[in-house]
């Protein structure tokens, strides 16, 4: 069976803020129905990568193309194939749930009954239709997080991109992101996030890309990664060696460059590489989702505008 | 393009139903100018009538001439000073401990020969009287030396034109007469504009462009706190630009702005008579500039002052000296000439000159126009600097909050 086309494509990515290089070489592809997770320490380059893919931030070598399109090519086209949930809860707390909605689906050209519909369809999707009148601020933390998604998913975008979408959530409220998720995945639209969380990484990503220092250290699925960190790594990781010392080989992974040679890797990296491989080796995937292709989610709520 | 606009008419409402939902900011938005020009003008509408504030004078005659006689007399006559005779020991500690702002001084020797001007054998010049005063209470002291003055010049004439009366000769008589018509002075007020009107008029200019500049800072601050909570970034990766963002802004704010104004001056319409007495097109004009430099200044400071606490003190300090140095405070012949000449460069000057000459001063559309113009150029001028500004700051932002 032949793969769909990528909705999100990086080649070559080289990002940089002033003269200094935060992102180098970057090539990854996200299909539909795939949930991308960037870990890295802080520094790492995940958010600016973040940035450049919603165009945030202008790519200074090679390119990022959603459905075939740069930003160059078609500004507009290309941001109403984004829908970005930013970090913070950004909506107005002086409006009420519906209200926001509204606003930020006009935003993205909707307007009438169409969008009425939408901001219904959302509200339900999120689970909040019975509290669409009231704002925010009287919201739990969970209800406030699922706003926050709701406001990117009017124009029902081909690529949703969270950064860091459960922090400071409990696990019940993080757990209902999670089945949100893995609801648009299942209509097939493509994720990217960012966390620090390796359990949401675990749970929720087909691919996981560990970024360091702007490089691309490992990618592929929870397994890829486990499976093909250096014999030497693991061995350490087995022995429970200081993380400091890990030695890391990333040569074998797709999407690097430049990263032959072996690495020194910062203690804070090395320590997330060893959960995850932890976490690896106790955790029992679950059989991935079947992708609908994008044609028959079109009657779906928010398949619509496809 | 046309997409642009409409997304730039989508923030304008957003903001528009941003500033509704808040009903008790918007009642204060409206009434909190309306307020303070009723009381400015309250305040300077007394002053305008001539009617000057009595304040206690000392009053030291050392000397016993008939001249110091005869100005007493006519000291004693006016109102403004409320003369309290002692002697020179008590003016003196007085005047020092601000008991008194002024103490007027007749000397030993004052008044003494002054009939005798005319005769070359004098031997010297006559002896001044003396305004004694502290330092702060200058304006006191002008107004006393003004009194003061006026009383010995008048008695002083009143002697010398009673001398030559009585020296009988052809045509004195008349002559004397004309020579006492000199002295009276006949004021007219040149224009036709009620004392109420003028004193309104320029009270709800001033106030209301003063609260223009603030509401335009709020607008500014509502900007940074949509960067602050990540509003931004996430209207950001909508299809409009930011420079679609800020224009709707802009937008919402010289609506709110023209709103504010129209209230401002239908009240002071009804209850103080202040009407369009210029040209009503150089009037909306008029409305129309100063509601964008509102807007436009208050994004400029937004985008200049970092984040929200260090924009509304840099903002503040701004809207204040603009105002008291734009005259928007005080007329601004009150001020010293280099203050004025100052003017020139200040928006404020340029939006208060030409509302003041649509409303109360009766001007033409032309004044209204050349005012409007050089308030539209500083405008644009605002918001070039403002877009720039906002883009650097977004960028620094970015390079602090967007390494992860």
């Amino acid at each position: 069976m032949t793969q769909p086309a990528p909705i999100l494509s990086l080649e070559g990515v080289s990002l940089r803020w002033g003269t200094r290089w935060v992102v180098s070489g970057l090539n990854l592809q996200v299909h539909p129905g795939q949930i991308l997770g960037f870990l890295g320490p802080n520094g790492s380059g995940k958010s600016t990568t973040l940035a450049a893919i919603s165009s945030q931030k202008p790519v200074d070598e090679g390119s990022i193309r959603i459905g075939g399109i740069s930003y160059q090519d078609a500004p507009e086209l290309y941001r109403q194939r984004i829908g970005y949930v930013p970090q913070d809860l950004a909506y107005y707390e002086e409006l009420s749930a519906r209200d926001n909605l509204l606003f930020f689906g006009r935003m993205f050209g909707l307007h009438g009954r169409s969008l009425r519909e939408r901001v219904m369809d959302a509200l339900d999707f999120v689970q909040l239709l019975n509290q669409a009148d009231r704002k925010p601020n009287s919201f739990s933390g969970g209800m406030q997080r699922r706003l926050n998604l709701a406001c990117s998913l009017l124009h029902d975008p081909l690529l949703l991109l969270l950064d860091e979408p459960t922090v400071g959530l409990d696990v019940s409220s993080r757990e209902a992101i999670y089945d949100l998720l893995g609801q648009l995945r299942k209509r097939g639209r493509a994720i990217v996030l960012t966390t620090h969380l390796l359990e949401e990484a675990a749970t929720l990503c087909d691919q996981i890309a560990i970024l360091n220092q702007g490089k691309l250290m490992a990618h592929g699925s929870l397994e890829d990664v486990c499976t093909h960190l250096s014999p030497r790594g693991l061995g350490y990781f087995a022995a429970g060696a200081e993380p400091a010392s890990i030695p890391f080989t990333p040569r074998r992974f797709e999407g690097s460059q430049g990263a032959e040679e072996q690495q020194p890797v910062p203690n804070a990296l090395a320590r997330m590489i060893a959960n995850l491989a932890a976490q690896g080796a106790a955790h029992r995937k679950a059989p991935a989702p079947r992708v609908e292709p994008l044609e028959t989610t079109t009657g779906s709520t928010l398949g619509k505008a496809a | 393009m046309f997409n642009q606009l409409r997304l730039a008419w989508e923030v304008c409402r957003k903001d528009l139903r941003l500033f509704w939902v808040d009903r008790r900011g918007v009642l204060l938005c409206f009434t909190v100018p309306i307020i303070l020009a009723s009381l400015f003008g309250l305040i300077f509408r007394n002053t305008s009538k001539g009617e000057i504030e009595a304040f206690e004078a000392g009053l030291v005659v050392e000397s016993d001439s008939e001249l110091a006689q005869a100005v007493v007399a006519s000291l004693e006559e006016q109102s403004v000073l409320q003369l309290q005779r002692m002697d020179m020991e008590q003016a003196r500690q007085k005047v020092a401990t601000r008991e008194a702002p002024v103490a007027l001084i007749l000397p030993k020797e004052f008044g003494k020969g002054s009939t005798d001007i005319l005769d070359p054998k004098t031997p010297s010049a006559p002896v001044k009287p003396i305004v004694l005063h502290a330092s702060g209470n200058e304006m006191q002291a002008r107004l006393a030396e003004g009194i003061l003055a006026e009383a010995v010049a008048r008695r002083t004439a009143d002697r010398f034109l009673a001398t030559l009366r009585s020296m009988g000769l052809p045509g004195t008589q008349a002559m004397a007469d004309k020579f006492q018509d000199l002295g009276r002075v006949q004021r007219i007020c040149a224009s036709g504009t009620e004392r109420d009107q003028a004193v309104f008029g320029h009270s709800f200019c001033g106030m209301t462009l003063q609260y223009l500049l603030f509401l335009g800072m709020d607008c500014g601050l509502l900007l940074l706190r949509e960067r602050r909570l990540g509003i931004w970034r996430r209207l950001t990766t909508t299809p409009a630009f930011p420079a679609t963002l800020m224009a709707g802004r802009a937008l919402a704010t010289t609506l709110i702005a023209l709103a504010q104004l129209s209230v401002s001056f239908a009240f002071a319409w009804l209850i103080f008579g202040v009407t369009i007495s210029g040209s009503v097109l150089g009037f909306a004009i008029m409305a129309l500039s100063v509601s964008l430099l509102a807007a436009s200044t208050g994004l400029l400071v937004a985008s200049i002052g970092g984040n929200e606490s260090r924009a509304r003190s840099v903002a503040i300090l701004v809207i204040l000296a603009l105002s008291m140095l734009g005259g928007l405070w005080l007329p601004p012949f009150l001020m010293p000439s280099w203050l004025r000449s100052l003017g020139v460069l200040l928006p404020t000057s340029w939006a208060l000159a030409g509302l003041e000459a649509a409303t109360w001063q009766g001007g033409g559309f032309a004044t209204a126009l050349l005012n409007a113009g050089v308030v539209l150029l500083f405008s644009a001028g605002f918001l070039v600097l403002a877009v720039i500004g906002f883009q650097r700051a977004q960028s620094r932002a970015s390079l602090r909050g967007g390494m992860g």
